[in-house]
């Protein structure tokens, strides 16, 4: 099928004028999808659309031998009387057909037959037929315009109005406000919150009933021989990353590694890159100096104070101490006036870090920007039960030299340690802990189940 | 030259920052610790510009009377008094007082609400409605055994399936994530060095 680029009437294969407007088809470029109707360039062998083949297979040269009854013999046809029809001779097809048409007559014939143009794929079977959609370029179809209907207007109508309207508040809410279920009673969930109450007060009176099985964990081993390797007087920088939400579980455990530390005359110098993380790193080491009272502000510990910038702040820290922090926190002296941080001008000056982080970005930053550029020097983080098992792949990669969970790290350091304090009592919390959950556990199966064979 | 500069200007500093990180040069280390310096200076300025939009939302709240007043007033009434003490005495024994004795509680009993409602939570998900409850009780219930600070004294093998389970499923999964982490911070920096997205212009 030919399209007519004046009055895109489609036309017959082989036309030379358009049927509609007498306007010639000869050299004309697109050709007609005889399936999807995409219009496609004369040369196409297969529609870019849906890739149907566009130049239909050649019909048989010589035409099938008509049937008898339909193909008189040239005798009978020669001496048969003629017919009305053929009296008739401007009627019959074959003489139509025969004849020139106007244009025919018009338009000069060409002097040399067309030369017929060998097809490229021609012969070759078995091709994916790709080769209109890969060599032709794109070309815009024709626009075709739709007048909606009755039904499709009201439904376009209805679609805006669904769309555009908002919904009055109250219908929001219980289109989606899930159900109310109720899963517990009152009486139920008291139970439950007495429960919880019993299992923090148990170690007020249960004396430190599993403190002597505890047994520590490797990390702790490794971390308590890593703090006791350090010589007196070496540097050791403490980062307190965490928020005060997480003070009862790190605390306890910040409180430990200082007094550790203080213990065998190494020097700290803390930090924080939380605002919040500077009180606590006061809090904490306020209270070594009231156990300490040899471990003084200035000459054994300072305070460098709220670092910014996250990993910016951690960039600059690594570049140079004394760039990221001109002066200390609680004195407001320069570096080099303080005893503790003379001399320290890079983190290559610091044995070890250790790091108190509630957040596992917060340690991945640490990891990235400072441990990736100082290998050697050791990176311990002490941080909160729930984000411990997310930084499991770093310990076991050796980025992070121990990796200790909050509460349990402290109970177990304690136990490595060979202190007795009310800290490892909470060991009892822990068991009673799994043992109340245990106990949820069966009394919401067994209420669950009965429930359902009642309702069966 | 609206949208230009900006976009150039993000450019450079990116590609800049980028060299400075992998490219050992002494030039480069200063630059970049220029960029660094600003981009700390600017952390520090969206602090302050978070400090005064909560006073200003809660200001507002007061003023026309929205939401709970009251609690928008002892919001404004509490950042004041910490500010101005903060401020006027930033080591003095009240502020240290305030935060030792009104912030740390109030953000520890925050946390500590959670054990309420795990507990709470913890007699729903228990139920044994079908296999996957089943497998999630058991494995919490195993979880939280082997996390007992005395079960290597119970057992030896207990302290070895708490470490294997640390060891192979959880950072199986944890290695997951922090590679699509990873793959995905390189796609946004890519994004936004190559200007296709443009957090900085508002589009």
């Amino acid at each position: 099928m030919i399209v007519c680029p004046v009055c895109q009437h489609r036309n017959p294969e082989g036309a030379k004028t358009c049927e509609a407007c007498g306007a010639s088809l000869e050299g004309f470029f697109y050709r007609a999808c005889p399936v999807c109707g995409a219009l496609n360039p004369a040369e196409a062998v297969f529609c870019r659309r849906c890739l149907a083949e566009l130049i239909p297979s050649e019909a048989p040269e010589e035409p099938l031998p008509p049937t008898e009854a339909e193909a008189p013999s040239e005798e009978t046809a020669s001496t048969a009387p003629p017919t009305e029809k053929e009296e008739t001779p401007e009627t019959t097809e074959e003489e139509i057909t025969e004849e020139p048409s106007v244009e025919e007559e018009i338009l000069p014939k060409p002097e040399h037959p067309p030369v017929p143009v060998p097809n490229p794929l021609e012969g070759l079977e078995e091709l994916l037929p790709l080769e209109a959609a890969v060599a032709l370029p794109h070309r815009a179809e024709p626009r075709q315009v739709h007048f909606p209907d009755e039904t499709e207007r009201r439904d376009a109508e209805l679609f805006q109005q669904i769309a555009t309207e908002p919904a009055p508040l109250r219908e929001q809410a219980r289109v989606l406000g899930t159900p109310r279920t109720r899963a517990l009673s009152p009486i139920g969930r008291l139970i439950l919150y007495i429960l919880v109450l019993l299992i923090a007060i148990v170690p007020y009176f249960s004396g430190g009933f599993t403190a002597s099985w505890i047994t520590p964990r490797e990390d702790v081993t490794t971390l308590l021989q890593s703090l006791n390797s350090l010589p007196q007087g070496a540097t050791v920088l403490l980062a307190f990353d965490y928020d005060p939400a997480y003070a009862g579980e790190m605390n306890p455990l910040a409180l430990d590694i200082t007094r550790q530390l203080a213990q065998r005359s190494v020097h700290i110098v803390a930090l924080s890159t939380q605002p919040a993380g500077i009180g606590l790193a006061e809090q904490v080491l306020r209270q070594l100096s009231d156990q300490v009272p040899a471990y003084r502000y200035g000459q054994s510990y300072a305070i460098l104070g709220y670092l910014p910038g996250q990993e910016a702040g951690l960039r600059t820290l690594n570049s140079s101490l004394g760039d990221a922090f001109k002066e200390d926190y609680l004195q407001r002296r320069s570096l080099g006036e303080l005893p503790v941080t003379r001399g320290l001008a890079t983190l290559a000056d610091f044995e070890q870090i250790i790091l108190f982080a509630d957040d596992e970005t917060t340690v991945r930053r640490w990891i990235e920007q400072i441990q990736s550029r100082n290998p050697e020097i050791p990176l311990h983080a002490l941080v909160t039960a729930r984000i411990a098992p997310m930084l499991v792949p770093y310990r076991q990669s050796g980025q992070l030299s121990t990796l200790l969970p909050g509460t349990p790290g402290a109970i177990e350091l304690e136990a490595a340690m060979g202190r007795r304090s009310f800290l490892t009592w909470t060991s009892d919390a822990y068991t009673a802990l799994f043992f109340s959950l245990l106990f949820i556990a069966v009394i919401s199966n067994v209420l669950y189940l009965s429930s359902t064979r009642r309702v069966r | 030259m609206k949208k230009t500069l900006p976009l150039i200007v993000a450019i450079l500093c990116g590609v800049l920052s980028l060299a400075d990180f992998i490219i050992p040069n002494p030039q480069l280390d200063a630059l970049g610790a220029v960029l660094v310096e600003g981009v700390t200076i600017l952390a520090a300025f969206a602090l302050l510009l978070g400090l005064l939009n909560i006073l200003g939302t809660h200001v507002h709240r007061v003023a026309t009377g929205e939401g709970s007043r009251g609690l928008s007033l002892s919001l404004i009434l509490a950042m004041l008094i910490t500010m101005a003490v903060g401020i006027a005495f930033p080591h003095s024994g009240t502020l240290r007082w305030i935060f030792r004795y009104l912030y740390v509680p109030l953000q520890s009993t925050m946390t500590a609400l959670l054990a309420f409602f795990v507990v709470s939570a913890a007699y729903r998900a228990f139920r044994l409605r079908n296999i996957e409850a089943l497998i999630l009780l058991v494995t919490s219930l195993l979880v939280l055994f082997t996390q007992l600070p005395f079960v290597g004294a119970i057992s030896p093998s207990l302290a070895i399936i708490r470490d294997w389970l640390m060891r192979v499923p959880v950072t199986a999964a944890t290695r997951g994530l922090i590679l699509g982490i990873a793959l995905g911070t390189i796609a946004t920096s890519l994004r936004i060095l190559l200007a296709v997205d443009r957090p900085y212009t508002g589009e």
